[in-house]
């Protein structure tokens, strides 16, 4: 049976190489229409950290000032393991495409919250003792030349009080991740002592509340608690874990889900178009050849399956390709997306499903050349041959 | 099985028809293709079939290849009533028992003339290397061993047909059916085709029924029957 699938590859080539050069196409553009997708839903593989972590913003407005004092009522809450804040603002090295997202956090809750992030200890003890120091990861560490020591200046919109709005920072160590952590490629933590005492308003506030809870099982109990505190306080919060808020802030820019799913069925639908209309000009036109193989003595079903199977090899093959190529084009992607939207990953779940529309693309796009080989009359294909 | 049952085997006819009618539907009208055909074909008999087209040759061909199943009558050959076999089952009895030759010789044309040959093997439990001995014993018997590699758009019409009856042979069929088998090539070509039957016919005890308009194919064989309107004689129509 290979032997013959392998006959009609050889037929054409040139068709061969373009058939399967589309299914490539589509399917590359199915990978990375899916990863982009999982990005804008917020789904992003969780460390076991990050699905105890939970989120307090201001109910009124999110990511509004709310006073950090806020802190010490939250971490008397029962189930509340630990609690950090931060301020966070957009800066840029050099030029203002060179964006860097900095977070002024509080150097002794901070890992508390995050035990998923690592710091080396030598460069943990160093950051702890200098008030204008930084701590970034590894790839903005990278991208702008950066090494640990050097002193740079971050430019932001943060006014300081004596008008300045650069702020002069020292790279003291690096940010790793472990147990699996999603975690930003472009951030940056700097002390919020150093900020808060610093800039021109907004003093004793911060934009986000961390907390960390003991069991995922506790995000319900512990978010209506904090919130049910600051019920007749202004501002009031709203708690909710991370990926929940993650979720939110992308439905706000509108249902690009909807329409990244959308344009991979449209991608789906028109390869199905091109590949049955491939195979079944193919098999038409072997239909006297499928006519002297049965009157050899091969069976209806061996040629009927030799049809199948060639449209399913050129499916799961240019397929197969594609997703490859689309898994190296999401690893570029990803740098380049980091500052919009991040967890652009292909998953598990999008190779499933990548795989099995292939063999459902395969087996749609070949039922009508398969039905007709399987009707075949030898008698009449060899007579009007 | 006794020895006057190996006997009677033996005396018996390869290939025996019994009333054997077939009817085709053409719109709402019903037309009579073969109507109660006879015919009894020995073992090593080399059979002409000749008469005016829509005669019904090919369709007696069709019948006795397995390709077709008649309306009523009987097919028994080599003591096997294929007209009761199932399309899988008459599948797996012509790969054993039919080699056919076609008029346009239907090679594969992306294989090679060894590939062609090797074909009906491939329902075999053979291995790869007993298939190609096998295939390349056939192209030497019909004089092709040197065309082995060759694709069929390389060969002479001739040569093609050559290779046609060597992938028809390979299996060392029972019975040889060929339509036509000189109706497209030349005289000389043709020429050779029909000794090539001949051979295989005499030297190597092959039944062979031929169907052809050429009278001077038809005397190659060793007996001519003439099919006119559903109908098979001893004699041309007048």
């Amino acid at each position: 049976m290979f032997t013959l699938i392998w006959m009609n590859f050889r037929r054409n080539k040139g068709r061969t190489l373009l058939t399967l050069l589309s299914v490539m196409i589509a399917f590359l553009l199915f990978g990375v229409l899916m990863a982009v997708r999982h990005g804008f839903s917020g789904q992003r593989p969780e460390s076991q950290a990050a699905t105890l972590r939970m989120t307090t913003l201001n109910k009124v407005a999110p990511y509004s000032p709310m006073p950090v004092e806020y802190a010490e009522r939250i971490a008397e809450v029962p189930g509340v393991k630990a609690v950090t804040y931060l301020s966070a603002f957009a800066g840029f090295y050099q030029k203002q495409s060179n964006f860097v997202l900095m977070f002024a956090v509080p150097s002794a809750t901070v890992l508390q919250v995050y035990p998923d992030l690592t710091v080396q200890p030598n460069e943990l003890k160093a950051w702890m003792a200098d008030r204008t120091g930084v701590l970034v990861t590894p790839e903005l560490a990278k991208q702008y030349g950066w090494r640990v020591g050097d002193r740079v200046p971050i430019g932001s919109a943060i006014q300081h009080k004596d008008g300045g709005t650069t702020w002069d920072v020292t790279i003291d160590g690096l940010i790793n991740t472990r147990d699996g952590a999603q975690f930003s490629s472009q951030k940056l933590f700097m002390h919020y002592k150093y900020l808060d005492e610093a800039r021109a308003s907004n003093q004793g506030t911060v934009d986000t509340f961390v907390e960390l809870v003991s069991s995922p099982s506790q995000t319900v109990e512990v978010s209506h608690a904090i919130d049910h505190l600051f019920i007749n306080a202004s501002p009031q919060t709203l708690t909710t874990t991370s990926n929940a808020l993650l979720q939110k802030a992308y439905a706000a820019a509108g249902n690009v889900g909807a329409i990244l799913t959308g344009v991979a069925v449209l991608v789906f639908l028109s390869m199905l178009l091109v590949v049955g209309a491939i195979m079944l000009h193919t098999a038409r036109e072997r239909l006297s050849e499928f006519a002297v193989l049965r009157a050899l003595g091969f069976r209806r079903v061996t040629i009927t399956g030799v049809v199948l199977s060639e449209t399913i090899l050129v499916c799961l093959g240019g397929g197969l390709c594609g997703l490859l190529l689309a898994y190296f084009l999401i690893g570029a992607l990803q740098h380049v997306l980091a500052q919009q939207v991040a967890g652009v990953i292909m998953t598990g779940f999008a190779v499933v499903v990548s795989i099995a529309l292939m063999i459902v693309l395969a087996l749609l796009a070949g039922v009508v050349p398969a039905l007709q080989t399987w009707r075949l009359s030898v008698r009449d294909a060899l007579g009007a041959a | 099985m006794s020895a006057v049952a190996v006997e009677n085997t033996r005396n018996q006819p390869l290939v025996n028809l019994r009333g054997v009618t077939k009817l085709y539907k053409r719109g709402s009208e019903t037309v009579e293709v073969l109507k109660r055909l006879d015919l009894a074909v020995p073992r090593g008999d080399f059979l002409a079939l000749m008469g005016p087209s829509g005669s019904g040759k090919t369709t007696l061909m069709n019948i006795l290849g397995g390709l077709d199943k008649p309306t009523s009558g009987e097919v028994i050959i080599d003591g096997q009533p294929i007209h009761t076999l199932s399309d899988s089952a008459l599948s797996g009895w012509r790969a054993r028992h039919v080699g056919f030759v076609f008029q346009l010789y239907h090679l594969l044309p992306v294989l090679s003339a060894e590939q062609n040959v090797a074909l009906p093997l491939m329902l075999t439990k053979l291995s790869g290397p007993e298939r190609k001995k096998r295939a390349m014993a056939a192209l030497t018997l019909v004089g092709l061993e040197d065309r082995a590699k060759h694709k069929p758009a390389e060969l002479s019409g001739g040569q093609e047909q050559r290779v046609g009856i060597a992938r028809a042979i390979v299996t060392d069929p029972t019975i040889l059916l060929c339509d036509e088998p000189t109706g497209d090539l030349d005289r000389k070509a043709g020429d050779e085709i029909l000794e090539l039957l001949q051979l295989l016919n005499k030297e190597h005890g092959k039944t062979i029924i031929m169907v052809t308009h050429d009278p001077h194919a038809a005397a190659k064989a060793e007996r001519t029957l003439f099919m006119n309107k559903g109908v098979l004689g001893e004699e041309p129509e007048a």
